[in-house]
């Protein structure tokens, strides 16, 4: 079809009118260009757009700083009224002086180290001196007077072929190059059975010893029975180490349990560590957002909907024994793992950088009854992580749907004050929690009666864990089959670590409290 | 090596091992176990069923329909829960497959005494599955189906006059739908995919009797007790993004059996934020045939248009809004009365009313 063009400079005024008016010419972005600054080359292509390397950085801060200003304290807006707001508008490019110190959980993966590193080099963590800074020479108002790093290193409990050898001395010697003042806390696993923790602690911050007056007695438990029943422990003069009694717990757990076990005891870990510090304000956990969405998605296959929102939640307060609310925070909650991590190559920190946590080999491995799923994995979380990874590459907007989704989840539950906790993850308890798993998977018939001669020494009339725990934590301590009371044979307890044991004995407690008006013999405990 | 012993009664020898428990257990406990739990599952709370009520089962002719009406036949005698059932089966046209299984939901009316209703697409839409893939393609086609039957299923119910709609949606299907929920930021569905009865203003009530039952489990009970079903899947199911939650699902079932309820169970407990809910569409019905729609055309109508102005998948594109006359020459969706004029007499318990069906022909 013609489309009688005409030469140009030819054509008269009329003749342009009926012309098709001639496309505007489209100018396509250079790819080999930062399209932030438009002159330096690119190096990097996130969601397609191209960035320089200073134009990255100053981006990642950016969005870093979208996460973390809104829980800074000192500002009246709550975070949704944040949100939409630009920094200029929040209160300028840099928070206010938090007065307290911070805590970063540093795993030795790439978020962990980049967060680090980038509150670090701008500066807001102060040396712990209160000193005052000159502005003239170009320094920068400390956020926080003083910064510590936790660390929990499991390696001792990790086996197979992928046995990770013990990286705390790696990342020490990297905290304290950067000398500001950093405080190093490193912990193993296994301190969950240390019964002097808190002062173990304390020696390492370098602030005086007390005495907690807590009771140094602990808790075992038979995992083989499905009741969960509980059994005083021998006191701590046991000659077992507390690697032995780690590794002896997680024997006993199917191995699909143990991340979880092990994810409660670095929780604990931090929980406790967080109360100690004096004057603690903030604790930064430096959860990308791909992680957050393995979270949810393993999360809700853990059963662990009921208090998903609050383990998702970017802010999360908490009180500290002082009284002051402490703040649990994950500021690279918008960041993907390949933003993470092109930080961490960018400032040559990859020789520091860990990323697999191999959780999955913890414990003995090839037991009889251990399922392996696809691809090798033993656990749900790192099924899922696997299948988060593939779908992502066929559905790149994947996490970020998930994660928008988990935004929009809400707890149901009561007021903190009246709200029964975990004994294990202390987290808020779902009601009827194993009413409703009795419910769904009868074990028994009430039409068929049990056999007479029963075993009755094995956990008859003892306390029972299980009517403790929320729903998620029941699972994991759960035996996989359900083996009938007929035919367990021999009960080997093994000890539970001491903050459960605690947990339990508070519980207890708060419960004998509420009813001891109409008890009528106090029996000493 | 001595035989073990049941789990359960301790006596008879073990003959299956419980996907859901891992338990060893004797036959006649496992069927006893799998028709308590779904008679927990009905009876929890105030109960899904009200005495008299008149029940359609949504019969495919696979294994969850069948295994579905026989162990609803057994419970409602057992437990006296006093239903009127019967069988409602949905023709969408399939060459080589819906024919076939309907044979199988015929059985099942014969074996099990319950009246049938059969409705199929070409008399209610003017198209049949084969149709439609032909002219929109082999993806996206389960869009079509699915919403057609949806609607499909509640004119029949409608026409039966029955008020209450079963489903055989079973554990592994509710885990499914909750993990692509997710997965897709489908939040309105998330938010009643695991309520085990549904209902909006002025539809038909539905509900999963089947909502804790393994598949594996109702595979077992169906091969055990000899219940003759239809086992194939549909020739156009497609490459669907359920597929990837359902090998997810396999993977996860794998490592732990119990994932598939614990997903339920945290489905459950999922609540949304208060002004997501709020910013959710309120209910009308549509302009066009009265069915009930969260826009001014209800889907089945615009994916009707689509089909008959000759688009392929572009149909399924087409706008829901403000367009009550549909353009001449289509075929339209006959008006939705969700209360029958139907003034038949009916008998008390649907048995006797399928011997005077019998008895008629």
């Amino acid at each position: 079809m013609s489309c009688g063009d005409i030469p140009d400079g030819l054509a008269t005024e009329e003749q342009g009118e009926a012309l098709m008016p001639r496309r505007v010419k489209v100018q396509r972005f250079d790819k080999s260009k930062c399209q932030k600054c438009r002159t330096s080359k690119s190096m990097y292509i996130i969601r397609n757009v191209t960035y320089c390397k200073s134009c990255f950085e100053s981006s990642l801060f950016t969005r870093l700083q979208r996460t973390l200003h809104p829980a800074m304290r000192s500002t009246t807006l709550t975070p949704s009224e944040m949100k939409n707001k630009s920094l200029a508008s929040i209160g300028g490019n840099r928070p206010l002086p938090q007065d307290g110190s911070v805590l970063i959980g540093l795993s030795g993966g790439s978020s962990s180290i980049a967060l680090t590193d980038i509150l670090v080099s701008k500066e807001y963590i102060g040396k712990g001196d209160k000193r005052v800074v000159d502005r003239t020479k170009g320094e920068k108002q400390p956020v926080w007077n003083k910064g510590y790093i936790i660390h929990v290193d499991f390696s001792d409990v990790i086996e197979g072929s992928n046995k990770e050898e013990d990286r705390s001395g790696v990342l020490k010697n990297w905290i304290e190059d950067k000398e500001h003042g950093l405080g190093w806390i490193g912990l193993k696993g296994q301190d969950v059975y240390d019964v002097n923790l808190r002062n173990k602690i304390r020696r390492i911050i370098g602030i005086p010893e007390l005495d907690d007056g807590e009771e140094k007695e602990s808790l075992a438990i038979d995992l083989k029975n499905p009741d969960l029943p509980l059994f005083p422990d021998a006191p701590s003069s046991s000659s077992s180490t507390p690697l032995d009694r780690l590794r002896s717990i997680l024997s006993t757990l199917p191995a699909a349990s143990r991340p979880s076990f092990l994810s409660s005891i670095l929780d604990s870990l931090t929980t406790t560590t967080s109360q100690i510090i004096p004057d603690l304000s903030h604790v930064l956990l430096a959860e990308t957002s791909t992680r957050q969405a393995q979270r949810l998605i393993s999360g809700t296959a853990l059963g662990k909907g009921y208090t998903l929102p609050l383990d998702l939640s970017v802010i999360h307060k908490s009180s500290a024994p002082n009284g002051r609310d402490i703040i649990r925070l994950k500021p690279t909650k918008d960041i993907s793992l390949k933003e993470v991590t092109i930080y961490t190559h960018l400032k040559g920190l990859n020789g520091l950088v860990r990323n697999a946590r191999n959780w999955d080999n913890a414990g003995p491995q090839n037991r009889k009854g251990d399922s392996r799923g696809k691809g090798n994995t033993r656990s749900l979380e790192s099924l899922t992580e696997q299948f988060i990874a593939s779908l992502a590459v066929t559905h790149p907007a994947t996490v970020s749907t998930i994660n928008r989704t988990g935004d929009k989840l809400r707890f149901t539950g009561e007021k903190k004050e009246s709200q029964v906790e975990c004994p294990v993850c202390q987290l808020p308890v779902d009601p009827n929690a194993l009413e409703w798993k009795s419910r769904t998977a009868l074990t028994s018939l009430p039409t068929k009666a049990l056999p007479s001669k029963d075993i009755s020494t094995d956990g008859e009339g003892r306390e029972s864990l299980a009517t403790m725990l929320c729903y998620a934590c029941l699972t994991t301590f759960t035996p996989p089959t359900v083996v009938s009371k007929a035919s367990r044979t021999e009960v080997v307890p093994v000890q539970l670590p001491y903050w459960v044991g605690g947990n339990v004995r508070d519980r207890r407690r708060e419960m004998k409290e509420e009813v001891k008006e109409f008890l009528i013999d106090q029996d000493d405990e | 090596m001595p035989p073990t012993p049941c789990s359960l009664c301790h006596t008879a020898r073990a003959l299956v091992k419980r996907p859901k428990t891992g338990q060893q257990v004797c036959k006649d406990c496992f069927f006893e176990v799998f028709e308590t739990e779904v008679h927990n599952t009905i009876t929890e709370g105030k109960g899904i069923f009200e005495r008299g009520e008149k029940v359609a089962i949504g019969a495919s002719g696979g294994k969850d329909s069948t295994v579905l009406a026989h162990v609803l036949s057994v419970l409602n005698k057992r437990y006296d829960y006093g239903l009127d059932l019967f069988l409602l089966s949905i023709d969408e046209g399939i060459t080589g497959y819906r024919d076939d299984s309907l044979e199988t939901v015929k059985q099942n009316q014969i074996e099990y005494g319950l009246p049938l209703k059969i409705l199929s697409y070409n008399e209610l839409y003017g198209w049949t599955m084969d149709k439609i893939v032909e002219q929109v393609g082999r993806r996206n086609n389960c869009t079509f189906c699915g919403v057609f039957r949806r609607q499909a299923l509640d004119r029949g119910a409608a026409q039966l006059g029955v008020d209450h709609i079963v489903t055989g949606h079973n554990a592994d299907d509710i885990a499914e739908t909750v993990l692509m929920n997710i997965m897709r930021g489908d939040i309105a569905r998330l938010g009643r995919c695991t309520a085990v009865t549904t209902q909006s203003e002025d539809t038909i009530k539905r509900s999963k009797p089947f909502k804790y039952a393994y598949e594996k489990e109702i595979v077992m009970y169906a091969y055990f007790k000899k219940l003759t079903y239809f086992s194939t899947e549909c020739i156009y199911s497609p490459d669907a993004y359920r597929g990837h939650a359902r090998v997810f699902l396999k993977d996860l079932e794998a490592i732990r059996p119990s994932a598939i309820v614990d997903i339920i169970h945290s489905g459950e407990s999922f609540q949304l934020e208060q002004s997501v809910q709020k910013g959710m569409k309120a209910m009308q019905t549509c302009l066009r045939c009265g069915y009930i729609s969260s826009n001014d055309l209800c889907k089945a109508c615009a994916l009707l248009e689509g089909l008959e102005a000759g688009l392929d998948r572009s149909a399924l594109r087409q706008t829901q809004a403000n367009s009550s006359t549909a353009p001449v020459g289509h075929r339209t969706i006959p008006m939705f009365e969700r209360y029958s004029n139907i003034g038949v007499a009916q008998p008390t318990e649907g048995i006797e009313k399928a011997v005077q069906t019998i008895e008629i022909k």
